[in-house]
């Protein structure tokens, strides 16, 4: 796609309010900025406007708009932002307790696992605990936006996830890509409906696991390893014309739009299970598209603008 | 002259050796009280250096005898029908005989399971990962792999299975005295610190070969000729396979950060597309790199005890020696039909050190006799090895 056409894409999608969070029946009074102080993000998996979860059917996935179940939605996301409207970025203070399940820090990087399964029904390998918030604070000020990353950041990436030390967030085995001593950022797994009973699906599962790629060790240092393609995903929702306010809005990953160019149903002959971040694999070239990561860099494609998978909603 | 004298003396003391003056390097137990040469946990040949061991982690005996159990232990795999000597068996200088392993559950492996001879030196561990530096980091990919699942733990049985082991009393005494700090020693992380301790105590340096090299045995014509073949620029083997480990990746506890080589290796096996290409999920570097450069570059594994680790290569696709050497010989592997063919001799990829070699029959021989002098028996037989569940 020419530069041009991508820009005239993005400002139609701007106009129609996609960005700022616009799009979900806000197309009343326009949203009053975020002041500042207590902050308490919330996250909700949908499928365009249905809430999804493990006990639900989730329809009009993929290429073949089929219907499907949930079998894993987890995702890490890191160094939360505020921004004002002159594009001044304040670092969301984050709440951390005593031994937290789902935050984490080091250094200036900040984590929170978000984790929208519960091991029921199709979500068996998952976790039974749950979570869909972030907490903390911000100074005062006027913001308008949040920018974040989905993703581990490398400071918190090659942890022994079985080390007493290591935070809670960062522990949970089937997050684990040890293959690459390094935590799968973001596991979305979809799975045929009918899979137990008269399975249709070619490939029984879709697996959308984005993790950092390209990883090395130093072997005299014996561990911290790092790795060339970071596949870390970066978005913004808000901007001045359309504020994004915590207390206002909500913020949905849309595993429908996630999907919306991959055929869930079956998989390419010689690749990994659906999208596992590999290069040559053909079945992670719409994911990467939606996610607005460049594969070969695995870096965001103008800071993530145009990502089609997060998006602002009223709470 | 011993590794120690070679080192600051500040790393022997680091390492806890002792006897560093003698005809063999000896690891000690950091926490033994015994007087020397009490508390020895680790005897290394004289010309093997000091291993490298993670501060976190140092060696004792308690720490190795708790990891044997626990490698040798099908209750350790999710259905308690594997253990980690399913695929690596002490005979087979801890490979398992097949061109490719099976998981616990059934679930093929697209690679064939190395020896863990001298495990310790490994730069990188498996076939072709650079981020694979630690054993405890590598032991966690079959213990909770899921592509492919090897040993099967995961999220829904990691507490039954760690279970079984808190409800036999063996256990809670071995546990309580390879990690006596800890309130609770039960835990994955001192799992993988007590397999990785009984992996580096596999030390195999007592060969015929070796023994040639310290004056105590000498070799025979055929395996003379094969050993001057084999470190010369005709077969020029000794260029993956030069090292005291006859490998061209090493760490050990002398090893500097940034200055350890990791190298891979295409050797032509296959070209399945006329552009160099590997048949997936067995393409290497290239998996980890995704650069094209990496297509089919694997690990140089070490060939001590290579005469009782068939079948070779990454995939197991060759059976015996003899045809190795063929492979080698010429420059790489024709495939002339079926999915995978296609002139591995033409792999634009391909190292440069895999050339068209002339060797004779006799060279050959020569080679498979002198590679027949790197087995180990005594490492084979190691009762300290052996499995402790087996009938006495």
């Amino acid at each position: 796609m020419n530069s041009s056409l991508r820009y005239t894409l993005f400002s139609l999608l701007a106009a129609l309010g996609a960005c700022g969070g616009g799009s979900d029946g806000e197309s009343g009074s326009p949203f009053s900025g975020f002041g500042g102080g207590a902050v308490n993000l919330q996250f909700e998996a949908r499928a365009g406007s249905a809430a999804v979860n493990c006990a639900s059917s989730i329809a009009g996935l993929g290429t073949g708009s089929v219907a499907a179940r949930l079998q894993d939605l987890r995702f890490h996301i890191a160094n939360v932002s505020f921004v004002k409207a002159d594009g001044t970025e304040v670092p969301l203070v984050l709440t951390i307790a005593t031994h937290d399940n789902w935050n984490a820090r080091s250094g200036s990087d900040t984590l929170t696992l978000i984790d929208l399964e519960d091991a029921t029904g199709t979500c068996a390998g998952g976790t039974t605990a749950m979570n869909s918030v972030i907490n903390g604070t911000v100074p005062a000020g006027e913001y308008v936006a949040v920018k974040m990353n989905m993703g581990v950041p490398e400071s918190l990436n090659h942890l022994d996830p079985f080390a007493p030390d290591t935070p809670l967030a960062l522990t949970s085995p089937s997050l684990g890509w040890n293959w690459t001593t390094g935590r799968i950022f973001a596991k979305i797994e979809v799975t045929d409906p009918n899979r137990s009973t008269a399975p249709t699906w070619p490939a029984p599962v879709f697996t959308a696991h984005l993790g950092a790629l390209g990883c090395t060790g130093d072997p005299a240092a014996g561990q911290a390893a790092s790795c060339a393609i970071p596949n870390r995903m970066g978005f913004t929702l808000g901007e001045p014309a359309t504020p994004f306010n915590p207390k206002l809005h909500k913020i949905v990953i849309d595993v429908q739009a996630l999907l919306a160019g991959s055929e869930v149903t079956t998989n390419t002959p010689g690749t990994a299970s659906g999208c596992m971040s590999a290069l040559d694999d053909p079945d992670c070239v719409p994911m990467f598209s939606a996610l607005k990561i460049a594969q070969a860099t695995g870096l965001p494609i103008d800071g993530g603008a145009g990502q089609l998978v997060f998006k602002a909603v009223e709470r | 002259m011993s590794w120690c004298h070679r080192l600051a003396g500040l790393l022997c003391v680091a390492v806890g050796l002792a006897a560093c003056g003698g005809g063999e390097t000896t690891v000690t137990d950091p926490t033994s009280s015994a007087p020397p040469p009490g508390g020895v946990v680790l005897e290394l040949p004289a010309h093997f250096p000091p291993p490298r061991t993670p501060d976190d982690n140092p060696l004792t005996a308690a720490k190795v005898e708790l990891g044997r159990f626990l490698f040798y232990d099908k209750r350790l795999s999710g259905n308690g029908r594997q253990s980690c000597a399913s695929c690596h068996r002490p005979e087979l200088a801890f490979s398992d005989g097949r061109p490719t392993s099976i998981g616990s559950t059934g679930e093929p492996h697209p690679r064939n399971a190395q020896s863990l001879a001298n495990v310790t030196y490994n730069a990188t561990l498996t076939w072709a990962n650079p981020a694979l530096v630690s054993l405890e980091a590598q032991l966690l990919v079959p213990l909770f792999g899921t592509n492919p699942v090897e040993m099967g733990l995961n999220e829904a049985n990691q507490a039954e299975v760690m279970q079984r082991l808190r409800d036999d009393p063996v256990y809670v005494a071995r546990f309580a005295a390879a990690f006596a700090q800890d309130a609770d020693p039960f835990g994955w992380g001192n799992v993988g610190k007590a397999i990785s301790s009984f992996q580096r105590t596999l030390i195999s340096g007592r060969s015929r070969f070796d023994q040639y090299r310290q004056g105590q045995a000498a070799l025979n014509d055929a395996e003379e000729r094969g050993r001057v073949l084999f470190f010369g620029e005709k077969a020029e083997c000794f260029h993956c396979h030069g090292s005291f480990n006859l490998n061209d990746q090493i760490v050990h506890a002398g090893s500097r950060p940034g200055f350890v080589e990791t190298p891979f290796h295409n050797t032509g096996l296959y070209n399945i597309d006329g552009k160099g290409g590997f048949p997936a999920p067995n393409r290497g570097l290239f998996e980890s790199s995704f650069q094209p450069a990496d297509m089919g570059r694997f690990r140089a594994p070490s060939l001590r005890n290579v005469g009782v680790t068939a079948p070779y290569m990454h995939d197991g696709s060759i059976g015996t020696l003899p045809e190795v050497l063929d492979f080698y010989a010429a420059g790489g592997r024709h495939v002339s039909s079926g999915p995978l063919a296609g002139d591995g001799r033409a792999n634009p990829f391909k190292s440069g050190l895999v050339a068209l070699i002339r060797l004779s029959e006799q060279d050959k021989a020569d080679l498979v006799a002198f590679l027949q002098t790197l087995t180990d028996a005594d490492f084979l037989n190691d009762p300290k090895h052996a499995d402790p569940f087996a009938a006495k």
